[in-house]
């Protein structure tokens, strides 16, 4: 390539003028918020990540079990249109993650892991497995039945020390909130916006404050979008953006069909 | 050919003006919740921040050295850098040369990082394709490369300082504080930096014959 600028002026000047391509733009900030989740998750930096701050003031803070809940719910707000589901035991918290294709590509050894139960034997590989599209769970369950079978008690299988019965109510009604909202995303996912739509109204319902509002509402958007029902959409990104300005959540509904409307989301 | 702005850039005015030329680092200042003129200040929010530095970062590091198959994580690390210190940042300088600080700081050691490796050169993963893009946008991109590629025989400090004067356009001063250098060893760095790049310019023009 003997195109190259002639002149170091050239050059600078064609320098300067450089930047990345949208692709570049979107990996590079899918991945951002992939690794400001997992830092969350670890408590690295949980004085700024403003989910799991949120979290932390939200919950009721109790021990080691809140602390990874807190950790749970950064990740659960951070990493895009991902899913934790959050199972307290006595010993601490065990987490599935499912996540959205290409929302995340960063590894989950962060997650927190520790459990008391001895099904989950598979928890040493999950803790090197990258996130991937669709279901990554530790277990062999898919996530449609995570999503039907989550609102049972998750906690019963171990006897948790009495400090931990509040992290457990804690635990029981994210899982409630994921299964719904994993709900919303399968039927998002299969471009079933209405149904989407349902589950959301349902979560919404159901946890007018639960801890994972910015997802759900930010789902709304696309839900909204997949639904064809782009100034609902609009209307509902504004909503969201105004309320929550640095969402994590913020790029993929600025991105959805609320603001290209020539170019509707994939589901 | 018109660089336009990202979205959301015209909320951000009082990041824009500390790139003025005629701003120093004093002028610069703002006193919390206002700006030089004593006009409020909202608080930045990553989100702002990083649409606003995002093409900056991404630019400045792969002027600096940091090659393609880096730097996806290095645009990171800054942001992650950014997300963790926003809150603790007071607008004392702007928002950019702050970020600048930083971005050189991951470049240093991406490069380190790599140089401890064995110094795999630019023969590896170089090769990889540039994602298609207008041709322009390869073009300049390709731009950056040849100048990183020409400022590696520049020794790192004056890299460092001829990557912010020339490319990204800070004044000195802003230089000075993005990296915590006296300003006038800024200067004479920038005088000397000059000088090599236009030799190594031609040498590498030279080889390219």
């Amino acid at each position: 390539m003997n195109d190259s600028p002639r002149s170091p002026q050239a050059l600078l000047s064609a320098a300067r003028r450089a930047k990345p391509d949208d692709a570049t733009r979107r990996r590079i900030r899918a991945g951002l918020d992939g690794r400001l989740a997992l830092l969350a998750a670890a408590g690295v930096g949980a004085g700024t990540a403003a989910g799991a701050t949120a979290a932390a003031a939200e919950g009721a803070a109790v021990g080691g079990a809140a602390v990874a809940k807190a950790g749970l719910f950064g990740i659960a707000t951070k990493v895009g249109l991902a899913v934790g589901l959050l199972v307290a035991t006595g010993a601490g918290v065990r987490a599935y993650v499912a996540s959205e294709p290409a929302s995340v590509v960063a590894p989950m050894a962060a997650l927190p892991s520790a459990t008391a139960e001895d099904d989950t034997n598979t928890g040493a590989p999950a803790a090197e497995a990258p996130i991937a599209a669709a279901a990554v769970s530790s277990e062999a369950e898919p996530a449609p039945d995570l999503a039907s079978t989550s609102s049972a008690e998750p906690a019963v299988a171990a006897g948790p020390p009495p400090s931990a019965r509040s992290a457990r109510r804690d635990a029981a009604s994210i899982a409630a909130e994921v299964a719904l909202l994993r709900k919303a995303q399968a039927s998002l996912r299969e471009g079933d916006g209405a149904a989407s739509l349902k589950a959301i109204d349902a979560l919404a319902a159901k946890h007018p404050d639960g801890a994972l509002r910015e997802e759900r509402e930010a789902a709304r958007v696309l839900a909204l979008c997949a639904a064809g029902r782009v100034d609902d959409a609009r209307a509902e990104a504004l909503r969201f953006l105004g309320r929550w300005p640095s969402s994590v959540q913020a790029p993929r509904v600025r991105a959805s069909c609320a603001f290209a409307p020539k170019t509707p989301p994939k589901p | 050919m018109t660089d336009q702005p990202p979205p959301g850039h015209s909320s951000l005015v009082t990041l824009a003006t500390p790139l003025d030329p005629a701003s120093t680092p004093r002028a610069a200042d703002r006193s919390a919740g206002a700006d030089a003129r004593g006009a409020p200040v909202a608080r930045l929010s990553f989100d702002e921040v990083y649409e606003e530095c995002v093409d900056l970062v991404w630019r400045s590091l792969k002027s600096l050295g940091v090659r393609d198959h880096r730097l996806d994580d290095a645009v990171q690390d800054v942001f992650v850098v950014v997300h963790r210190r926003l809150a603790e940042f007071e607008s004392r300088s702007s928002v950019r040369t702050w970020v600048y600080g930083i971005a050189v700081r991951v470049a240093r050691d991406v490069r380190r990082r790599e140089q401890r490796k064995g110094g795999l050169s630019t023969l590896d993963l170089e090769t990889v394709d540039p994602s298609p893009g207008p041709e322009e946008q390869v073009e300049r991109a390709r731009a950056v490369d040849d100048l990183a590629q020409i400022l590696e025989s520049l020794d790192p400090d004056k890299r460092d300082i001829f990557v912010l004067s020339e490319v990204e356009q800070l004044t000195a001063p802003q230089i000075a504080q993005a990296l915590g250098v006296n300003l006038n060893t800024v200067y004479s760095r920038i005088r000397a930096a000059r000088k090599e790049f236009e030799i190594a310019f031609s040498q590498h023009q030279e080889q390219r014959r």
